[in-house]
């Protein structure tokens, strides 16, 4: 789906997923804008009840005791860690190297799985929310359509985007003009064509009821 | 010590049960361990020296003595059985109480016990370690049974020298256990032809070894994901036969330690104790060599999964090669390991997903080239061809509509 040759049906795929409710688009399509994205600049580095509104489009849903982990009793440490993760760099900016365990990021994941409840999913997710050019979002299907090892997608990504001086990172951006989503994020394009793919809903059109990532 | 009453030995390996036939019966009967016979009527030739050890090892010999390997399940039920350290390095001992009362809750007893005897205890301890021994080769031939290589046929096929002198150890040591299980002894010219073995049983160790090093070279010498694909699928199948090799090594070693306590024990009782401990060292010994091999082909196989999976969406198909060989490979030396009871202190390795029947399906249609998608795996090192492999999982998607387990019908993704 990514094939130079493939761009118009791609860009299909992306229009139709970010296209108005009443014309078959997804409840995904406002995970990065609901409220004006989880990294302006003034709730960048603090998780909101928007945040977790947001995750929901992404058919994830926040426990209770997460959401007071979250908003209240973590607040400020996860404030803390947020604020060692830029919000201006991309991840094809990025050496291999600097995904290595001390990634500032990762910090950030380990503290949101360390709440009950929250696993990989939804720590990508809330991860991907605060910092869409940066962390990808992770999910069943996309760890299925992509063979992912251990659930690491954001090594493999990073290599993808970055190869032949960051070709397909250039051919995400089209696919995303050709879709006429500027306001995406290219990770968020890759995530929304794996997630297409992988559950089956780029040929055939979704019903009203099963749109809802 | 009442007749009701059971007592119990620890060498660390395993727990003999002994007593009154009918008490040992029912003490076992409530832990629901599986048992074996310890075969205790040998123990009188090792209290032969004097006439209160002989008393001591005819009382016990005219009971029942059973032997229950030490797991964490067994421990779990011994675990009230205080057990006194004894006279005898390695070896402790308790007693149960019987009567009406429940055997779990054992009593150390002092001048009263028939294991007090330093030479019984010695001499049970030695019968235990051979129990121990054989135990650990019928893990061994079950576990040649359940791997796909005829071992023998494996072995058969080793041109090298040092392998056909191990087969050659391998008749040897049969009769030898033929002789013993037909004569309940191991006599002097059977020991004679046997005591040889181990150099020769050494030696193919170390050789087995140094193979399993090369392959863990190789792997690491390896940049190319292509060429890593080739390696571990080739490492697959030399590996299994490496192990298999080292299996029946130890498990021949084992016979010949069994072989030795039972001419030990027939020919220098006094020194039946020295050569337990001796016998435990080695194998110990053993233990780790093997060890250290193993663990470092792990490692290896790990940091090839690893750099296979960073190159994932650029190269997927040998990726996913590697990642399924290397799989493969743990597994078999997780569980050669298990079998030898070789633990290691590491979370549990998982099989990947895509590892499963479903995905196997994915996998070919994926190679055969279904709808197209299989041009993925033919394409050169062009940036555009590049770009197309690394989507040829998003393509392969469609390609495997028709046989992909589908969920429940909703766009639910979640799986914490």
């Amino acid at each position: 789906l990514l094939s130079p040759s493939q761009l118009d049906r791609a860009a299909q795929a992306v229009r139709r997923y970010f296209a108005p409710r009443e014309e078959g688009g997804f409840t995904g399509a406002y995970f990065e804008r609901l409220g004006g994205g989880g990294d302006r600049p003034e709730v960048a580095d603090v998780f909101t009840a928007e945040d977790l509104v947001a995750v929901s489009m992404l058919s994830v849903r926040i426990e209770g005791h997460a959401a007071v982990e979250l908003l209240i009793r973590r607040s400020d440490r996860l404030s803390d860690l947020l604020r060692a993760v830029p919000t201006d760099v991309s991840l094809s900016d990025l050496n291999g190297d600097d995904l290595s365990e001390t990634w500032a990021p990762r910090a950030v994941y380990r503290e949101l799985r360390s709440v009950g409840s929250i696993g990989p999913t939804t720590a990508s997710k809330l991860l991907a929310r605060k910092r869409p050019h940066l962390v990808p979002v992770y999910d069943s299907v996309v760890d299925r359509e992509l063979s992912l090892v251990d659930g690491d997608l954001w090594r493999p990504l990073h290599a993808w985007l970055v190869a032949d001086g960051g070709v397909n990172e250039r051919h995400l951006a089209q696919i995303r003009d050709r879709a006429d989503v500027p306001d995406i994020s290219l990770l968020r394009i890759f995530d929304v064509l794996a997630w297409m793919t992988g559950s089956d809903n780029v040929q055939h059109h979704a019903s009203i009821s099963t749109r809802t990532r | 010590m009442m007749d009701t009453d059971i007592e119990l030995i620890s060498d660390g390996d395993g727990i003999a049960v002994i007593g009154d036939p009918h008490a040992v019966d029912q003490f076992l009967a409530t832990t629901g361990l599986p048992s074996r016979d310890l075969g205790l009527d040998r123990l009188s030739a090792v209290t032969g020296a004097t006439s209160v050890a002989a008393h001591a090892g005819s009382a016990i010999a005219a009971g029942s003595g059973r032997w229950v390997q030490l797991t964490t399940e067994s421990a779990q039920v011994m675990k009230h059985a205080s057990l006194m350290k004894g006279p005898t390095a390695g070896v402790s001992r308790a007693i149960a109480m019987g009567g009406n009362k429940t055997s779990h809750i054992l009593q150390i007893v002092g001048k009263g016990s028939i294991l007090s005897n330093p030479a019984v205890l010695a001499g049970a301890a030695g019968i235990m370690t051979q129990i121990a021994m054989q135990q650990a080769m019928d893990e061994i031939t079950d576990y040649l049974a359940t791997i796909d290589a005829k071992v023998d046929d494996i072995l058969r096929n080793q041109q090298d020298a040092v392998v056909a002198d191990m087969l050659g150890v391998h008749v040897v040591v049969d009769d030898a256990m033929t002789v013993r299980a037909q004569m309940g002894r191991v006599p002097e010219i059977t020991w004679s032809k046997v005591q040889n073995a181990e150099s020769t049983l050494a030696r193919t160790q170390m050789y087995a070894l140094r193979q399993l090093d090369a392959i863990a070279e190789k792997l690491e010498r390896t940049s190319k994901l292509g060429d890593l694909a080739s390696e571990s699928k080739g490492a697959e199948r030399q590996v299994q036969e490496w192990l298999a090799m080292l299996a029946r090594c130890y498990q021949l070693q084992s016979a010949v330690a069994v072989l030795e306590l039972d001419r030990v024990l027939d020919a220098s009782p006094d020194e039946l104790d020295q050569h337990r401990i001796a016998l435990r060292i080695t194998r110990q010994n053993r233990l780790d060599l093997i060890s250290v091999s193993t663990e470092r082909l792990l490692t290896r196989m790990e940091a090839a999964t690893r750099a296979a999976n960073a190159k994932v969406l650029l190269q997927p198909l040998p990726a996913r090669a590697v990642v399924h060989s290397s799989n493969r490979v743990r597994a078999a030396i997780v569980d050669f390991n298990a079998r030898l009871g070789i633990e290691r202190d590491r979370e549990a390795w998982e099989a990947r997903r895509w590892l499963d029947a479903a995905t196997d399906v994915r996998d070919r249609v994926l190679e055969t080239g279904a709808d197209g998608v299989g041009a993925a795996r033919q394409l050169g090192s062009g940036t555009w061809e590049r770009t197309r492999s690394a989507t040829g999982r998003i393509a392969g998607g469609i390609a495997e509509r028709a046989v992909r387990l589908r969920g429940d019908g909703t766009a639910h993704d979640e799986e914490n």
